[in-house]
């Protein structure tokens, strides 16, 4: 068989559920693993002769995501009743918005990791290694409830989740490598939390990605494209770019063996990701829109956006994540890893702009949010803001490693015993400090014996002491030119340990390296 | 306005009616009546007119976000034909039908 030369092209389907006290239609309260229907009311159980009454705050979230996405929004925008069948959906038709949706032809940019371009199809690359994705459209629906499948001789339903507010986005087909889709997933997902729209958390269902897949194929100088595969069930980033990485190879590996395997002529399908098995496995072929009977919502009002509501909630937007990463990596020179990590999570970031304000060199605040808060907060399960330290306190840490009055080992020591609740002095031999006291960095540094030590006799004991107990490193360090680098670095290194984080480093390098050229 | 039987199966399939052989075909002949009826209003000079989507000239209808307490699951569930500790119990379900 001929060359082939293929393209890979994926538009994204998203449902973000947005984060509001109430559901969408009525009161019931937005729950997450409450026992089953302890959250319903007539209007979301779908009983005759109930009425829906939209919810504001979900509105207007909406446009808000409207606007972070670039789209218009709609001066005039409705309601749709989509017909279909489910027992998870009691009145037998979902509320959504079908030909006027709030938002509609906006666009999207993320770092992409294969390249700037690789993602966009109509002006390609843009400045700093974004992608650009055409959004198409961005409505508001009601969720549906969920399907306990395989319980006994029945399927068993929970509506607590039923007339929930969510978000569908729909893409552009702008996606072409699975990393791209990998990397425009995570960028969402941030722009969701950044606009406190959602939370976001995949596993909870609260971000829903559905990748739409087919492959362009050249052959013999004309090209054909596969039927479009909607892939259900993906819920992790990594489960997206696997699944459109397998439908890349399987739509393709299927066209050789069935050249009418050919869009038009073999029909669109979902399938659902497993992930035990790396597979996507065929479900049903796609219904096509007219089949949902579209019409418009009779119980419920338009909704209008005129200029001065536009701007209320223009007002309310951040700077988004990706501006954000791109000032911090240009203004304090960080690395564009860390800035990501910095701008994850959003308190984090304005408390890290706080910090700065607060006189904290950026350096070493980066580099301490990163390495030493960021991992504190994975073991308390939180965020960085989550911990509960403040700016100030932030600032006076980073401040006092710049200035030399403790090491960063220190440092990283005393930001745990920062942390309101934490054990104050966990791993110290030092007498333990009481709960109520000073947290200040200056005072648990001193509480804790880790202000670095500048005398030098002190410093010069801990050397000796190191090269006691250490005579092949010094033997090495003196006449192995091989290993010479190494077992001096070493010998740095027992140093530090010897005084529990307290030396200054320069002063121990600046002994050691004297003592090594002393003669034996 | 012609309409087949197809047609009217069609429509029952997607409103989940069973229509009996003799039902489907009767259906075919009144249906097509009620359309014929409804294109008169297609000789209405609507060309003017904007597109009416919603029957009455209310909008922007919205409430403020405040949870209230639903009516909870004992009396939720008191009308399900059948139900199995707290969920509402239903005819198995293969497919999976996603939002
Ligand atoms: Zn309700």
């Amino acid at each position: 068989m001929a060359e082939l030369k293929t393209r890979l092209i994926v538009g994204m389907e998203i449902h973000v559920q947005v984060r509001t006290a109430s559901k969408l239609f009525c009161a019931c309260p937005v729950v997450y693993d409450a026992p089953p229907n302890s959250a319903v009311c007539p209007v979301c159980l779908g009983h005759p002769g109930t009425l829906p009454v939209m919810n504001r705050r979900a509105v207007e979230q909406a446009a808000l995501v409207g606007l972070a996405l670039n789209c218009t929004i709609a001066h005039f925008t409705k309601w749709d009743r989509k017909s279909y069948f489910y027992p998870d959906l009691p009145k037998n038709y979902q509320i959504s918005q079908y030909d006027l949706p709030i938002a509609r032809d906006g666009w999207f940019e993320f770092p992409d990791p294969n390249g700037a371009g690789s993602g966009a199809s109509r002006d390609g690359a843009s400045p700093s290694g974004l992608s650009r994705v055409r959004i198409r459209r961005a409505h508001l629906e009601e969720d549906a409830g969920k399907n306990l499948h395989d319980r006994g001789d029945g399927s068993l339903i929970d509506l607590n989740r039923a007339g929930t507010p969510l978000i569908e986005i729909v893409t552009e087909p702008d996606l072409h490598t699975p990393g791209a889709c990998y990397a425009f997933a995570v960028e969402l997902q941030r722009l969701m939390r950044h606009l406190g729209v959602s939370d976001g958390v995949m596993q909870r269902g609260q971000m829903r990605f559905e990748p739409n897949v087919n492959v362009a194929i050249e052959c013999d100088g004309c090209e054909i494209r596969t039927p479009i595969a909607e892939i259900k069930n993906l819920n992790s980033f990594k489960a997206i770019r696997n699944a459109v990485e397998y439908e890349y190879g399987r739509q393709v590996a299927q066209w050789r063996g069935d050249p009418e395997y050919v869009i038009g002529r073999r029909p669109n399908e979902n399938r659902g990701w497993n992930d035990a098995r790396g597979l996507t496995e065929y479900q049903r072929p796609k219904e096509a829109a007219h089949d949902y009977r579209y019409f418009p919502d009779p119980d419920l009002a338009p909704a209008t956006f005129d200029d001065a509501k536009l701007a209320a909630i223009r007002a309310r937007l951040p700077e988004l994540p990706a501006a954000r990463v791109r000032r911090l990596a240009e203004r304090f020179g960080l690395s564009a890893a860390d800035a990501e990590t910095i701008v994850d999570d959003r308190a984090t970031a304005d408390l890290f702009d706080e910090s700065i304000r607060a006189g904290a060199p950026a350096d070493v605040l980066a580099r301490q949010v990163v390495n030493v808060w960021a991992s504190l907060a994975n073991e308390h399960g939180t965020t960085v803001a989550g911990l509960g330290v403040g700016a100030a306190a932030m600032a006076e840490l980073a401040e006092m490693v710049r200035s030399g009055t403790v090491s960063a080992t220190a440092a990283a020591r005393i930001a745990a015993a920062m942390i309101p609740d934490a054990d104050p002095a966990p791993t110290t031999v030092t007498p333990h400090v009481a709960a109520a006291e000073d947290r200040s960095p200056q005072a648990l540094a001193a509480k804790l014996g880790l202000l670095q030590e500048k005398d030098a006799d002190a410093t010069q004991a801990w050397v000796d002491e190191a090269f006691r107990l250490n005579e092949q490193a010094v033997r090495d360090a003196r006449s192995n030119p091989k290993k010479a680098k190494q077992a001096a670095g070493f010998l740095r290194g027992q140093v530090m340990k010897l005084s529990e984080g307290r030396a200054d480093p320069a002063l121990v390098g600046e002994l050691i390296e004297k003592k090594l050229a002393e003669p034996t | 306005m012609s309409l087949t039987l197809e047609d009217v199966r069609r429509v029952a399939h997607l409103a989940r009616l069973n229509l009996a052989e003799d039902e489907a075909a009767a259906y075919v002949d009144q249906l097509a009546s009620i359309l014929d009826y409804f294109e008169r209003l297609g000789a209405a000079p609507t060309a003017d007119v904007p597109p009416t989507v919603h029957a009455l000239a209310l909008q922007d209808v919205l409430r403020d976000d405040v949870p209230a307490a639903g009516c909870g699951p004992d009396l939720a569930l008191r009308n399900a034909p059948s139900a199995d500790q707290g969920y509402f119990k239903v005819p198995k379900v293969l497919a999976d039908g996603e939002a």
